[in-house]
């Protein structure tokens, strides 16, 4: 190539050109050049209902690779990765295009999912692989409620705190539909991908370094079909003993609550926060105070199923002037309001599994429940509550729930959450 | 000869003895007859009781209108001989005919379930039952209250239990009433206000021992065990007090009633047990320290025992 070019000025000439344009980024600054810019690499994803043939999920996607790989979310595909056999995918283009695509690979815990189309040489948008500042001007683009592609200036805020999944803290509106559509800076590199919206131009983003890892994940993974549920379960089971992991390796510090001392944040993705539960109707009787830790984001596996939660709340009861009686009755219907920290169906988990008895030091009533995953083989829900016994003057109530963990991790938690309790 | 006409009202129901003699029993409408009967359907000669050269009660119809029959529907037609104790149907009167020296039924010997009924149907027993429950659903409002007492909220439960309560007893003293029963209405709210009360014992004691011996799956089975000799109890002692029945017709119409009550109850449940709970099911009672006797084990033993939960909880995956 070097000879000929070198025998050929003209020819070399003309051929650097041609790279300078066709490389060089689109320095566009603003929404309108950005937007007919990127357009192009830009798809609307549709999970459709087989018999109705109508909508059932949409989302957006972006192209990254000339062969037609698209990027867009976990969730917005979810439906199909669930029950295959009642779906189907398809993509949309800009210009209106249906392309038929396939579930490639997917990343559960980052809420990531590959997508593909046939095609050559189709526009693609590349990866940033350096970090932005804070103030950034990023913009955010997809498809919002189905009402036609939207490009949405934004300013980037740096990664999320108190935050296990990290995620890009993204100051603008992202609107359902957007899900799986790309952030991208102004030299139209990929920064990140639209994910979830806490309201009033407040948006979160997947950091695009977790995407470039589930590149090349799929790039080095062997080829043949993908079994989606044993996929979902060794991302589940390994984000599960990770976390775990981190959680009971932590140091756990105690707070005092009342005349008790118990868990503070274990770790600072699990913030915990605080409650004085008095109304005017118990203030001459009895008083609660209370502190719940519990983190902000949680695994979205399917609709009304997610997991990966990790709940320790304590109540501390002081006695004014029930009787014995009256006090037990208040401890009970404390202690009988234990519930999931996740939400989950039958399809998805069994009834939970109890066992009750008395723990001591202090003398407690305990129970500890569990229910396992039916399709992903040694995960369970966990909870446990108990509640004081030998005091009617005060009590103490202690829960805890962890969601999708295995049995080992769960009983070295309960271990060291019984460890932890100490009264004086 | 000499014989004793029964009057039969419906469901057996005796009306009256009438003791005649004569050659010729006439029976039917008109006042000249031997037996007058006020049946519209009876014709004012109906029919003739006679004796043969054997001695043989013949009845003969005296060609009536609507016919004489045996209790098996049979019309007789011209003559039927009757034996001591025999059934017919004139109209739509039901008489029974007895030769004078027919064997009396034997007494109902007044027993001591008998003794027992009239005593605590006694207005003062029977008050001082209800006093008692009464006093023990405020005493247990006021122990659930949690917030500021106010009385006509304590109020609540013991109404709602003197309504039911009334209600049941009053059921049964209508039933004896058309049975042509004494009432004994005091009687039936007695028994069932011990049923109550029963019920109430048996339920604490039961939820008490499970929580201090940990045997917790065993107190649905235990309530729910108890609670139907306790119900037959109570609608046994409800049908004895009500009216005479055989032992074994008492004891049918009592194992029917329950069958029926509590069958009804499990179609109601069916439904909503086998709806997927999504919380835990756990026993939630708990008991002051005065009144408990629990051993508290070591935290080592509980979390072995907590252990097994997750091999339950995998096992019902394949289930």
């Amino acid at each position: 190539m070097y000879r000929i070019i070198k025998s050929r000025p003209l020819l070399r000439f003309s051929c650097l050109i041609l790279f300078f344009i066709a490389v060089m980024p689109v320095r566009a600054e603003n929404p309108q050049q950005i937007f007919s810019a990127y357009a192009d690499r830009l798809y609307q994803i549709k999970v459709l209902e087989k018999q109705s043939r109508r909508k059932s999920a949409l989302g957006s996607g972006f192209v990254v690779s000339r062969d037609g790989l698209m990027v867009t979310n976990y969730h917005v595909v979810s439906k199909f990765i669930h029950e295959p056999d009642k779906y189907y995918l398809e993509a949309v283009s800009v210009d209106n295009k249906v392309v038929a695509i396939t579930i490639e690979d997917f990343d559960i815990i980052n809420d990531l999912a590959l997508v593909k189309f046939h095609a050559k040489n189709t526009p693609m948008l590349e990866i940033r692989k350096t970090t932005l500042r804070k103030g950034d001007s990023i913009y955010s683009m997809g498809n919002p409620l189905d009402l036609g592609t939207a490009v949405v200036p934004g300013t980037y805020n740096g990664y999320t705190t108190q935050s296990y999944y990290k995620r890009i803290h993204f100051t603008g509106a992202i609107n359902p539909g957007m899900s799986g559509g790309p952030v991208i800076d102004g030299d139209g590199k990929v920064v990140g991908v639209n994910v979830a919206t806490a309201g009033n131009q407040v948006g979160f983003l997947v950091v695009a370094k977790k995407l470039l890892k589930l590149l090349e994940s799929y790039q080095t993974r062997k080829p043949g079909k993908l079994d989606y549920q044993r996929h979902i379960e060794q991302q589940l089971i390994k984000n599960q003993q990770e976390l775990m992991q981190t959680v009971l390796q932590a140091d756990w510090k105690t707070t005092r609550l009342g005349e008790a001392h118990v868990l503070n944040e274990i770790v600072p993705f699990i913030p915990c926060w605080g409650d004085k539960g008095n109304s005017r109707k118990n203030k001459d009787r009895f008083t609660t105070i209370s502190i719940q830790c519990r983190p902000k984001e949680t695994v979205y596996i399917k609709q009304g199923f997610n997991t990966g939660m990790i709940e320790v709340q304590y109540s501390w009861v002081d006695n004014i002037s029930l009787n014995s009686l009256q006090f037990t009755n208040l401890l009970q219907r404390l202690y009988g309001g234990a519930g999931p920290g996740n939400s989950a169906y039958e399809e998805d988990v069994t009834e939970y599994v109890c066992h009750e008895g008395f723990v001591e030091k202090p003398d407690e009533r305990a129970v500890f429940c569990s229910r396992a995953y039916k399709k992903y083989k040694g995960l369970f829900d966990v909870l446990y509550i108990s509640t004081t016994v030998d005091k009617t003057d005060k009590g103490l109530i202690s829960h805890f729930t962890l969601s999708g963990v295995e049995k080992a991790p769960a009983m070295k938690f309960l271990a060291r959450f019984l460890e932890a309790r100490k009264w004086n | 000869m000499e014989l004793v006409i029964e009057l039969v009202g419906r469901g057996n129901r005796h009306f009256d003895f009438m003791k005649i003699s004569g050659e010729r029993i006439t029976l039917g409408r008109s006042f000249d007859n031997d037996v007058v009967l006020a049946d519209p359907y009876i014709c004012p000669t109906h029919a003739v009781l006679e004796e043969d050269e054997n001695g043989t009660i013949i009845l003969r119809d005296l060609g009536s209108v609507n016919g004489t029959f045996c209790k098996n529907q049979q019309s007789i037609a011209e003559r039927q001989a009757v034996n001591s104790g025999d059934e017919f149907r004139l109209g739509k009167t039901r008489i029974r005919i007895y030769r004078k020296g027919h064997a009396a039924e034997p007494s109902i010997r007044l027993n001591r379930i008998e003794k027992a009924l009239n005593f605590i149907g006694k207005p003062v027993v029977t008050g001082a039952l209800a006093l008692t429950a009464v006093l023990l659903l405020l005493f247990q409002a006021h122990a659930l209250e949690l917030y500021e007492i106010k009385f006509a909220r304590l109020l609540s439960e013991p109404i709602k239990f003197s309504i039911s309560v009334f209600a049941w007893a009053f059921v049964w003293s209508m039933y004896a009433r058309l049975k042509k029963h004494e009432m004994h209405f005091l009687s039936q709210l007695a028994v069932t206000i011990i049923y109550g009360l029963l019920v109430e014992l048996f339920e604490i004691s039961g939820s008490w021992l499970a929580y201090n011996t940990g045997a917790v799956s065993g107190i649905d089975t235990f309530s729910g065990v108890i609670i139907i000799p306790l119900s037959f109890g109570l609608i046994w002692i409800n049908y004895y007090l009500s009216g005479y029945q055989t032992p074994k017709k008492r004891l049918a119409y009592t194992a029917g009633l329950i069958t029926l009550i509590f069958g009804f109850a499990y179609l109601l449940s069916t439904p909503d047990a086998d709806r997927f709970r999504s919380r835990p099911q756990y026993f939630t009672v708990i008991y002051p320290p005065g009144i408990s006797i629990y051993s508290a084990g070591s935290n080592t033993e509980y979390m072995q025992d907590a252990e097994a939960v997750f091999d339950k909880a995998k096992k019902k995956v394949k289930d």
